[in-house]
């Protein structure tokens, strides 16, 4: 089973009480298994929070991609690389991307320097 | 070129005189010191605290910086981005960049800072006297 390092920061750290977890995920878990459901899951007083925050809503709901993913309004990246250019051989998963042992996730909200 | 995100500053005049030395070629040196404001709209600000990602913060300034030096074919550049917490009228930023005229020069510091403001992973805390939120700058 992999096991994937997740890294909060600015606002979403302090939503979720913690700067970094891990979690130990099946085989074939996807990251945006990882971001819909066991966050959440293992945050269950803060899961609606963490969804208005971290998904584009629609009507109260997540609002979904044409290709059936869900619409983040986040930036993740994978090991330093954001989820949109990151390759699984020649193809690029996006969120579909399945979960390696040893991952290092980052969800970025916007940023506010200077 | 030299970038730093860290909760100290160099100094800058040193910074200034690095640059200097750095090229015979060197006629002008742009410099933007970022500072804590006082006030946020009526509210009187107490300080703000930063946060970077550790790793890529600093990954993403070299990036900045390599980009628009090539871009606007300028000789040198510094970019420092302070953490933690920084006090009203305390230096934040300093942005440097060192090219043969000025008209370059005032170029590439204007898209570098935008750029440093709105791509690197840094995050800044506004406390008031009324409040703490999260700043997100316009893209």
């Amino acid at each position: 089973m992999p096991k994937v390092n997740v890294n909060y920061f600015a606002n979403l750290r302090e939503l979720m009480g913690v700067r970094e977890e891990k979690y130990k995920v099946k085989e074939g878990t996807t990251l945006a298994d990882l971001l819909l459901t066991h966050i959440p899951n293992k945050h269950p007083k803060v899961s609606e929070r963490w969804k208005i925050q971290v998904f584009e809503i629609e009507d109260s709901e997540i609002k979904y991609e044409r290709d059936g993913t869900p619409s983040l309004k986040y930036l993740v990246l994978i090991n330093g690389i954001s989820y949109t250019s990151i390759r699984e051989g020649k193809k690029r998963p996006g969120l579909r991307y399945k979960l390696k042992d040893g991952d290092d996730i980052s969800i970025l909200p916007p940023v506010g320097g200077g | 070129m030299k970038v730093k995100v860290s909760p100290e500053l160099d100094d800058l005049q040193s910074l200034i005189d690095q640059l200097k030395k750095s090229s015979r070629e060197i006629g002008a040196i742009a410099v933007f010191v970022g500072t804590v404001r006082g006030t946020f709209r009526d509210e009187k600000v107490l300080r703000l605290e930063y946060e970077a990602h550790e790793t890529l913060a600093p990954k993403v300034l070299e990036e900045i910086t390599a980009d628009v030096k090539k871009k606007y074919g300028i000789i040198d550049a510094v970019a420092e981005h302070r953490t933690g917490k920084v006090e009203v009228g305390e230096d934040v930023m300093y942005v440097l960049v060192a090219s043969k005229h000025r008209k370059e020069a005032f170029q590439a510091l204007t898209e570098l800072v935008d750029r440093i403001k709105t791509e690197t992973p840094i995050w800044k805390k506004e406390i008031t006297e009324k409040g703490a939120h999260w700043v997100e700058n316009p893209k």
